[in-house]
């Protein structure tokens, strides 16, 4: 029986009691960091379109979640906390640092994240998608990186934007058709 | 063709290539692996971090929770939820504080001072030492006195000071030293609306405003994916996104922290003035910043009361000035309001009486750091006209005017000169630049005779300045915050202020220098020394979360309480669950949830409750037999975790524990004689047999009578392999297969929960090295296991091998929180605001649901050891709240 019987529900039953763990417990901060890393690495990509950027605010995210871990209070996913962390990261790089993102300066560098054969393909399309999403409406960026990128639930996406559930699909599908009706953005669709 | 809200994103074709592009990007595993380790030596406990006992309580009744509890004992601070753990029935009423056996009486507690000492105090209260040190339960040579403590004072001769009424908070004692008020009864709602982006025109009316007749430029927008403007003539600068929301500096890059010279009506005076010439006309009230002198809030009056924000800030003008009373920054925060109506409030009184009853939800708790900031600032100047070169991060301004140039800055300098190809250089990248500082139409400028990418990289380094020999080096201490970093890096730094301070004792003394740093070498730009540490800032908050607002005109009934669990003295001492009926329960339905017999549910009149007659609101007490423990333990196998505790006097404590795989007992303290040799099985299985106790707080201990190490052998092994995800019982796990063909499944460190598929650190099968402990006869899911420690890819970047080091024989470091004593909170007023989450970083959908300003009494004060607290209670009554708790905010 737990104190809370509600709280949960979508957790991984054991984030809650590792996130505890993780207060004082290096080794369970890592786990953590271990399961999430790949999601906050692909939401700062698809924000960032760039490693060097993505790799640095991942490091930050992580960072402020460590000093941050004692507030996870387990009422929300805990990927729904962190990614919330990752928003609040990427909102103060994006105010404090730079104006629109060096989509061309990006091309400088390489993003040894991807596999060499797919490399060339794959860093284009994802330059082309982060800079198509600038060109819709932010929350609705937002809905669709947290959903795709951030590997969200649409419930855990809800709770980061104090939505409903059903009103982040919608913006999920009014930023999609903004994608296809405002923006040169093409993707190749493998079935 | 259907309507879209019954589409589902999933079956668009775009939404899937997304989903595909994005499952193709993979951190690279050097970076993994790199920031992991990172993560581990940045998680150190740090010694301003203590527990209070509703940190502990939150696990005491938790048997599933309590592994590692005492490292969250050195850890957890007071920001974490307050468990709800009612005094029992009646905890309605004050209750009085106990007070703390001492020989003779006793006066207010006394809170520990820097520079105070067992003889100074003594002296002060004219009592004698020996009676403090027995008061207070010290050690004999006072080597545990730690500022912050709270220390009773005994009165000679026996007179008994006046007690002090208190209240059972969260297990803490509250006092109430500010009235109620009892009005207003109403209060009005309102709703933050979106405010109207500026233009060219909007942001140079504003800048006019601020005394600024500059050029307009594009600069990035405060709030994602938009672009604001910034307005500048040169020194002073003002960042606008709307007339709302801005950002001026009088002297942009030029750190300033006044010395706190002002008085409240010099401040008052400065600030009406600025208000009246700078065209804000709303009403307003003052209220000093926390920690830094000179920064004042000036905040939005709404029909009278304070609007406000979470994490005890309040919205409006937060305003700095010089010790000339001069404004040095505004930063702008002003919500946009729409009244919507008029509503029903509770009183102050009830409020109150929600915190003292430990209500479920609709309040909010944050807490901050007390005390002033004290900080010195040195910035790296130079004079105009002699030949320089400086470094930092180039910046575009695009010019938001027709014909007009970009503004390039470089370490926010504004450049001018030789900067031809500056402009292909991507934004924020690292430049060095010789030339020299001039002014120009009251401009300072740097004009610029020659550039370069730096070689050089930008660092903000934690460390204490040092003198060898001829030689002044920079010592890293930010890996190492005990004094003897004999091993710290070191940097040779020069040109020093004649005033800089040198031997700083991290973390009491905190020193930081920015600079570039290039060959062992650092060419400073800003020092920074914090003569008394840096404490913790802000604190997230505590509570369930607030109610979303129900003005439909419909009530909806608000969620009965989760049950929660009796507090172990003081109040009235309940012995059960409360809990109270909700639609649809049944006796066995509850009786099923608790695990408890029919017949253990118990009514208002302390007998078995009537079954037929359950009501709705109705309150049970459930009979909660307390967890039947084996008074000893046989054999008890575990993972031994050994913990080293740096004490007050500079001595060292090793204590030692036992993480099981018993689920009633997953975390147990060893205690015993000859302990010393376990000490080289750490994180290695033992067993052990002995009593089992468990104390007040839930933490259990065994007194080890002896104990066996059941595979003396044992060693950790670095295994060269590669990792996939099965289903292994029904859960995704990993397993991991060896170089010659062996596949284990993954277990954590505490070799008890198995890894998951995210922890993978690649996922292509590529070749990894895992620091691992195989115990021989542990198998899971009819799988051998290997509990993992740590993991690094078997090649670098440029495919060189990596050398994966051994880390499980590290000990845990941490600062001993033995002798720490809860602090006490004391409400030291008690107003009416109105209050919203912070607008700034959340843009406010026109076509998403309102955003509501409402109505929260707000109850503010210190702990006992300085820090300030704010419990915010949603005013609104119940009728007018909805059961949906509101979504809260990470930390950021």
């Amino acid at each position: 029986m737990s104190l809370t019987m509600t709280a949960h529900t979508e957790s991984p039953p054991d984030e809650a009691r590792l996130a505890r763990q993780a207060i004082g417990n290096a080794e369970a901060f890592a786990e953590l960091y271990r399961r999430h890393v790949t999601r906050v690495y692909r939401y700062h990509m698809a924000h960032t379109g760039n490693t060097k950027d993505a790799e640095d605010l991942t490091s930050q995210t992580f960072m402020a979640a460590l000093e941050g871990i004692r507030s996870y209070r387990g009422e929300a996913p805990f990927a729904a906390w962190l990614m919330g962390i990752a928003s609040r990261k990427r909102a103060l790089f994006f105010r404090g640092m730079r104006p629109e993102v060096q989509i061309e300066a990006a091309d400088q560098i390489p993003s040894p994240g991807l596999l060499p054969d797919q490399e060339a393909g794959q860093r284009l399309q994802l330059e082309s998608v982060s800079r198509a999403l600038k060109q819709i409406s932010p929350e609705r960026a937002e809905a669709i990186i947290l959903t795709t990128f951030g590997g969200l639930k649409y419930a855990e996406a809800a709770r980061l934007l104090r939505k409903s559930e059903a009103a982040v699909k919608m913006l999920v599908l009014r930023g999609l058709q903004d994608l296809r009706e405002r923006t040169s953005l093409s993707l190749e669709v493998e079935r | 063709m259907k309507p879209i809200e019954n589409m589902l994103p999933e079956n668009d074709a775009l939404y899937e290539a997304l989903q595909t592009l994005a499952g193709d990007i993979t951190p690279e595993p050097q970076f993994k692996y790199k920031l992991e380790d990172d993560l581990k030596s940045a998680h150190k406990p740090r010694a301003s971090f203590q527990i209070s006992r509703r940190d502990v309580f939150q696990f005491a009744g938790l048997t599933v929770a309590l592994a590692l509890l005492a490292f969250v004992l050195s850890w957890a601070i007071r920001s974490l939820v307050p468990p709800r753990i009612p005094a029992g029935p009646g905890t309605a009423t004050p209750t009085l504080v106990m007070p703390s056996p001492t020989p003779v009486g006793q006066a207010a507690p006394y809170v520990v001072q820097r520079g105070d000492t067992c003889a100074k105090i003594a002296a002060d209260f004219n009592i004698s030492m020996d009676d403090l040190i027995a008061a207070n339960g010290l050690a004999s040579n006072c080597a545990n006195l730690q500022i912050g403590m709270e220390l009773v004072i005994p009165i000679q001769g026996g007179i008994v000071a006046p007690q002090v009424e208190g209240y059972d908070y969260n297990s803490l004692t509250l006092y109430l030293k500010a009235d109620l008020p009892s009005l207003p009864l109403e209060a009005n709602v309102y709703t933050a609306q979106p405010d109207q982006h500026a233009t060219v025109e909007s942001a140079r009316a504003l800048a006019l405003r601020f005394g600024i007749d500059g050029q307009v430029y594009s600069a990035p927008g405060e709030l994602p994916g938009t672009t604001d403007y910034m307005v500048t003539a040169g020194g002073p600068r003002l960042y606008v996104r709307s007339d709302n929301y801005f950002s001026y500096y009088r002297d942009y890059g030029r750190n300033f922290i006044g010395g706190g010279v002002l008085t409240d009506e010099q401040a008052a005076a400065a600030i009406a003035d600025f208000m009246g010439s700078h065209g804000f006309d709303f009403a307003y009230s003052i209220e000093p910043a926390p920690q830094v002198y000179g920064e004042y809030y000036i905040v939005p009056l709404l029909d009278g009361q304070a609007l406000r924000y979470d994490y005890n800030l309040p919205a409006g003008l937060d305003i700095t000035l010089d010790n000339d009373a001069q404004v040095m920054s505004v930063n702008g925060s002003l919500p946009n309001t729409q009244a919507i109506g008029t509503y029903g409030i509770r009183s102050a009184e009830e409020a109150f009486q929600k915190i003292i009853g430990n209500a479920e939800a609709g309040i909010q708790e944050s807490m901050r750091s007390g005390g002033m900031l004290n900080v010195q600032i040195w910035q790296r100047e130079y004079p105009d006209g002699a030949e320089v070169t400086i470094y930092g991060q180039v910046r575009f301004f695009p010019s938001a005017e027709v014909g007009g140039m970009p503004l390039v800055t470089l370490d926010d300098r504004v450049v001018t000169g030789n900067i031809t190809g500056l402009e292909a250089a991507q934004e924020g990248a690292d430049i060095e630049a010789s030339g020299h500082f001039s002014m120009r139409d009251g401009i300072r400028i740097f004009e610029v005779d020659a550039w370069q990418y730096s070689p050089a990289e930008f660092m903000s380094i934690t460390g204490t300045l040092h003198q060898e020999g001829s030689e002044t080096y920079l010592l890293d201490t930010s890996t190492n915050e005990y004094p003897n970093a004999a091993n710290a890096v070191k940097y040779l730094i020069a040109d020093l202020p004649a005033d800089a301070p040198f031997d700083t004792y991290p973390p009491a003394q905190l020193l930081t220098v920015d600079g570039m740093v290039k060959d062992d070498k650092i060419d400073w730009t800003m020092i920074q020394y914090f003569p008394d540490g840096m404490a913790g800032g802000g604190g997230g908050g505590g509570g369930s979360g607030l109610y979303q607002l129900n003005l439909s005109g419909t009530p909806m009934p608000l969620p009965t309480p989760v049950p929660t669990i009796p507090s172990t003295g003081g109040g009235g001492g309940g012995s059960g669950y409360m809990y109270t009926i909700v639609a649809g329960d049944t006796c066995q339905s509850i009786a099923t949830t608790f695990n408890v017999p029919v017949e253990d549910l118990i009514g208002a009149d302390g007998l078995p409750v009537d079954c037929a007659a359950l009501q709705v609101d109705q309150t049970l007490t459930i009979q909660l037999a307390p967890p039947t423990l084996p008074q000893t333990v046989a054999g008890l196998r575990g993972i031994l975790m050994v913990n080293l505790y740096y004490q007050a006097d500079g001595s060292q404590r090793t204590e030692y524990a036992l993480i099981s795989a018993d689920p009633d007992y997953p975390y147990a303290l060893l205690e015993g004689e000859g302990l010393d040799a376990l000490y080289d099985y750490r994180n290695r299985p033992v067993e052990v047999w002995g009593a089992l106790t468990a104390n007040a707080y839930g933490i259990y201990t065994v007194q080890v009578e002896r104990f066996e190490i059941p595979f003396p052998g044992l060693d950790f092994q670095i295994l060269k392999g590669s990792e996939q995800t099965a289903e292994v019982d029904g859960q995704m796990t990993l397993l991991f297969t060896t170089e010659d063909g062996q596949t284990f499944l993954e277990l954590n460190s505490d070799c008890v929960i198995p890894t998951v598929p995210e922890s993978a650190l690649t996922t292509d099968q590529s070749a990894i090295l895992v620091e691992t402990l195989a115990i021989p006869d542990l198998t899971w899911g009819g799988y051998p296991t290997v509990c993992v420690h740590s993991k690094a890819p078997a090649f670098d970047a440029s495919g060189q091998p990596v050398e994966l080091l051994m880390s499980a024989g590290e000990v845990y470091e941490m600062n001993d929180p033995a002798t720490y004593v809860p602090p006490t909170m004391t409400i030291e007023k008690v107003e009416l605001v109105y209050y919203v989450n912070d607008p700034r970083f959340t843009p406010i959908d026109p076509n998403g649901p309102p955003v509501y300003i409402q109505p929260m009494w707000r109850f503010y004060g210190h702990y006992s050891n300085g820090d300030e607290f704010e419990i915010l209670v949603q005013a609104l009554q119940d009728v007018y709240l909805s059961p949906e708790i509101q979504p809260i905010e990470p930390p950021g």
